[in-house]
């Protein structure tokens, strides 16, 4: 704590007893040129009270959204030679999504009132638009995976009606499906953003950044998945691994934004506790590994199984990084005076 | 149809939550009630944060020495709803006579757009029929939301319930006609109760009386708009800088420009996974 630096420089009295006042006269100083302006510098604003669950969260569900969107990508525009990563994406979305709702209900102060969350429909809050989207999406991704289970059953010929419901699963799942996919993808990002706490106050790139972790972090999910089952070599390699190049471009961008706007805010992201979460995890891991283990000659990477599983996991720890730094950083954030007075300056 | 989905689902919609709970038929509104907080009369009793605890039965905060000042208390939370602050300036000049001691009730400032009203998910924080800021306690499932959404910092989830509590304003008292246990127990009213208008009238003659008196730096904070930030219910004359109260100079409200937050968000998903869409229908090629 703090104490008024004019504490210290006071004059000391002699023996207790006052000084007289030897007609000078009495002028008070200015109080803004003498007075510090920050109040022991006790904490202005309240650090958030999310424990590890909502950090997860944040990945799993941009993980789950992103690797959705890329399914419906394939299927959509790469027909039946990105039938697997239609297939692997799908699950790879419907295993992410699982967790999700187990670990938000967990996070809160009353777990039997989770339902309430859907109340309202409160698009201002994008704590409540979160919720919406969250089960909307569950339930899209919950008849996606309905299909592809049958699908994966019926072999053989398959009837009418069959084709009729896969068309109209597949209508569903692109045209709400994908846009549901990356608003839970990004109003993470988004509501982050939405605080008063000033790492993260109305930063606009929170959203953006949060949107490209989702989708190389979905990448890197299916060709790690695809890697795992077998070390055949598959077709959807490539344009994978193009798709994770540009969102990892996309990623680094978003960040080099948000650390830009946030400058001296970003503080206890840069510094301290969470810089290696950021620059070894994020940056390290996520980021610069995958772009040098893709930039070695082609025959490396295609042949060795085992190198494209660890650069795809390294992708994945880099998005969950950075997630878990931008997440806890908001609690050593919040907890600096300085940066509190600093967001809450009339120019800023 | 949309009121039939409503009534289906009980769906309520947020605008209509203002409304129910007014007593009065026509849905407005009573009349906007607040409190103004004149720190120039404050002496540091305590009177209101013993009061406050009391009518609302709040849970003590422990027995700490800050060391610091006469402050133990240090800031507002889900079990202190009003708090003293002590800013103790001590000239250092030979006559000392730049000495002060400012002390000034920080309560919960009812903001009249308020952040935590708008972050709520669950429609737990309304405005009720006295325009002042409310958490249902039925309502709040401690999701913390509004914790990191108030600028102030004044929201807390609780230990105990894991619900988020704050200043009611006395809403009970208010129905029964009283005034707030904070107003009714400070002995100089440097807490003062009563409707919005009167208020701020009320405030501004003070301000023009300790300015003619030479109290030249006495200025309210929050009667109107700061910047894009609307009026505080709960407003203060302070005669410092407001960061020397642990006070925001400017607060911001943190939905503002949250839709094209929302768009950038989007579109760079949507890009991305049009670039996808590409590079699947080139296949091995390219």
């Amino acid at each position: 704590m703090n104490r008024p630096d004019d504490l210290n420089a006071a004059a000391p009295l002699e023996g207790g007893i006052t000084r007289p006042d030897n007609g000078r006269e009495h002028i008070r100083r200015p109080i803004d040129e003498t007075f510090p302006r920050n109040y022991y510098d006790v904490p202005m604003l309240k650090p958030p009270v999310w424990t590890w669950e909502i950090a997860s969260y944040f990945f799993l569900g941009g993980l789950s959204g992103g690797s959705f969107a890329l399914a419906r990508m394939a299927d959509r525009f790469g027909g039946k030679t990105m039938a697997d990563v239609r297939r692997i994406g799908t699950l790879v979305a419907f295993s992410a999504f699982l967790p999700c709702p187990a670990l938000l209900i967990a996070d809160l102060g009353d777990r039997k009132r989770f339902h309430y969350m859907l109340r309202v429909f409160k698009p201002k809050s994008p704590m409540n638009f979160g919720a919406w989207v969250l089960s909307l999406f569950g339930g899209v991704l919950t008849i996606a995976v309905l299909k592809e289970w049958l699908l994966g059953r019926a072999r053989g010929k398959k009837g009418r009606i069959f084709s009729v419901l896969s068309f109209g699963t597949d209508l569903l799942s692109d045209f709400a499906g994908v846009p549901l996919g990356l608003l839970l993808a990004g109003y993470t990002g988004v509501l982050l953003s939405t605080t008063a706490t000033p790492i993260w106050a109305r930063n606009r790139w929170l959203g953006p950044l949060f949107s490209a972790g989702a989708i190389s972090s979905g990448a890197a999910a299916i060709g790690l998945a695809e890697a795992a089952m077998s070390g055949k070599r598959r077709r959807s390699g490539r344009p994978l691994r193009r798709v994770e190049m540009a969102s990892r471009v996309a990623e680094a961008a978003a960040l080099g934004g948000f650390l830009l706007e946030a400058g001296r805010l970003a503080k206890p992201l840069t510094h301290g506790k969470y810089a290696a979460h950021l620059w070894v995890g994020a940056v390290g891991l996520g980021l610069a590994l995958p772009t040098l283990l893709s930039a070695l000659p082609g025959r490396f990477e295609k042949s060795h199984r085992w190198l494209k599983i660890g650069s795809a996991a390294a992708s994945l720890a880099g998005v969950f990084a950075l997630r878990w730094a931008i997440t806890q950083a908001g609690t050593p954030s919040a907890n600096d005076p300085q940066a509190a007075r600093d967001v809450s300056r009339p120019a800023h | 149809m949309s009121d039939l989905i409503r009534d289906m689902f009980q769906l309520v919609r947020p605008e209509d939550i203002r409304v129910l709970q007014s007593d009065d038929e026509t849905g407005a509104p009573k009349q906007k009630m607040g409190f103004f907080t004149d720190t120039t009369l404050c002496i540091g009793c305590k009177a209101c944060e013993v009061a406050c605890k009391q009518w609302n039965q709040l849970p003590s905060d422990g027995f700490n020495f800050t060391g610091h000042s006469y402050d133990n208390t240090q800031h507002l939370s889900e079990s202190t709803w009003r708090h003293v602050a002590f800013v103790e300036q001590v000239d250092a000049t030979r006559d000392r006579t730049g000495s002060r001691w400012l002390m000034m009730s920080d309560v919960c400032k009812h903001c009249e757009q308020a952040p935590c009203q708008e972050a709520c998910p669950t429609g737990s924080i309304i405005y009720n029929e006295f325009g002042d800021v409310y958490v249902q306690p039925d309502i709040c499932n401690g999701c913390g939301y509004c914790v990191v959404a108030c600028p102030f910092g004044v929201l807390g989830r609780s230990e105990e319930d894991g619900h988020v509590h704050k200043c009611t304003l006395c809403y009970d008292r208010q129905r029964d006609g009283m005034t707030p246990a904070c107003a009714k127990a400070c002995p100089t009213d440097s807490i003062q109760f009563g409707p919005l208008d009167l208020l701020r009238e009320k405030a501004q003659e003070r301000v023009k009386t300790l300015q003619e008196r030479g109290d030249t730096q006495a200025y309210l904070y929050g009667d109107e708009a700061i910047g894009d930030y609307s009026p505080l219910q709960a407003f203060f004359l302070l005669t410092d800088h407001p960061n020397t109260y642990n006070l925001p100079e400017a607060p911001k409200r943190p939905a503002k420009g949250m839709t094209a937050r929302y768009l950038f968000s989007l579109a760079t998903g949507a890009a991305l996974t049009a670039l996808a869409a590409l590079f699947f229908a080139d296949g091995e090629r390219g």
